[in-house]
């Protein structure tokens, strides 16, 4: 059975100038409602494979499509079953994504990595200490001092992160950043930041290497704004790891 | 109103080992939570002075051997302990 696949919502009119190939060769073309549209091709229903192949088309298609307008990138494999079913999305949402079309015109994503050495041990206080007993009180103690260095460490952390944030941000529209994903890394996050502005964020990042020569920066794009797409304000999000 | 389906991809995989190894990662990863939540809180009361040393000792021992049998299971199910997490999508990880 045929469904329809979705890379993205785009604003409507125009047409798509030139011909895109999709996912398993299909036509891609524009499904439109009102003045947004659906960018789509047929798909069989059941998930493409999760492979580099697979999701590099689909990131290529919205690329293609984003040299002429802004876009809202979709989520790898959003299948629904008939055109009915996208336009009636389209009518649902369609203030939000023009909205959101809005806020990413003429922008891109600036995706940023920073890995460092989290700092060495440190002196543990004399009250994170449990005097005496077994190899049960003993383990607690363990846990308590590794506690106490987690904690110092997010704190040395979290003074970096605000140091590297402050300047990048205001070189960007909007920030997304997960701090401490992993323990050796400091921020995973995305920017937004205007077209003409790449440039500018690219020095912001080389300048923040030239202070900080003890972190490695991984900056990636411009991509197409996968981070953008829902409206929070301020996206941050803290990392629950232990 | 249709909803969509496959938004998240998942791979079929209807292998028996693979199935029962993702079922002892759910939970694994669940009694983890558990576990960590546990520990937390007994920390908190040897911070706050509540229990005797002898009370401490007990609850270390509870522990000690929870890890250890976790250890244990994580080996038997071919398990890391990267490998027990649960992504919550917008809500970030479980763990």
């Amino acid at each position: 059975m045929q469904g329809t696949y979705i890379y993205g919502v785009v604003g409507f009119p125009p047409e798509l100038a030139r011909g895109i190939q999709g996912l398993g060769g299909n036509p891609v073309r524009l499904l439109p409602q009102g003045d947004v549209a659906a960018v789509v091709s047929p798909s069989p229903l059941s998930p493409w494979p999760l492979d580099e192949a697979h999701l590099t088309l689909h990131g290529i298609v919205v690329e293609e499509v984003m040299r002429s307008r802004p876009i809202l990138p979709v989520r790898y494999n959003t299948l629904l079953r008939t055109e009915e079913a996208v336009i009636a999305l389209l009518a649902e949402r369609a203030q939000a994504f023009r909205a959101a079309l809005e806020r990413v015109a003429g922008r891109v994503e600036m995706g940023l990595r920073v890995l460092w050495d989290p700092p060495g041990e440190s002196e543990v206080p004399a009250e994170q200490e449990i005097e005496g007993g077994g190899p049960g009180t003993e383990y607690l103690s363990r846990r308590l001092k590794e506690e106490w260095r987690r904690a110092k460490l997010l704190q040395a952390g979290e003074r970096l992160v605000q140091e590297l944030d402050a300047p990048l941000r205001s070189l960007a529209i909007e920030s997304r950043l997960q701090r401490f994903p992993t323990n050796r890394f400091l921020i995973a996050g995305a920017y937004l930041v205007d077209r003409d502005r790449v440039d500018a964020f690219r020095e912001g990042v080389m300048k923040a290497r030239e202070r900080f020569p003890r972190l490695r920066f991984l900056l990636t794009g411009p991509w197409p704004p996968y981070h953008f797409v829902n409206g929070a304000p301020d996206g941050t999000v803290h990392a629950f790891a232990a | 109103m249709e909803r969509s389906i496959g938004a998240v991809p998942r791979r079929i995989n209807a292998d028996p080992e693979r199935v029962e190894q993702g079922l002892a990662k759910l939970v694994l990863t669940l009694i983890e939570l558990l576990r960590r939540l546990l520990e937390k809180q007994a920390l908190r009361r040897i911070e706050g002075g509540s229990l005797t040393p002898e009370e401490i000792e007990r609850m270390g021992l509870t522990f000690l051997r929870l890890e250890e049998k976790m250890a244990e299971l994580k080996a038997h199910f071919g398990l890391e302990a990267e490998d027990l997490n649960l992504d919550l999508g917008p809500l970030g990880e479980l763990l």
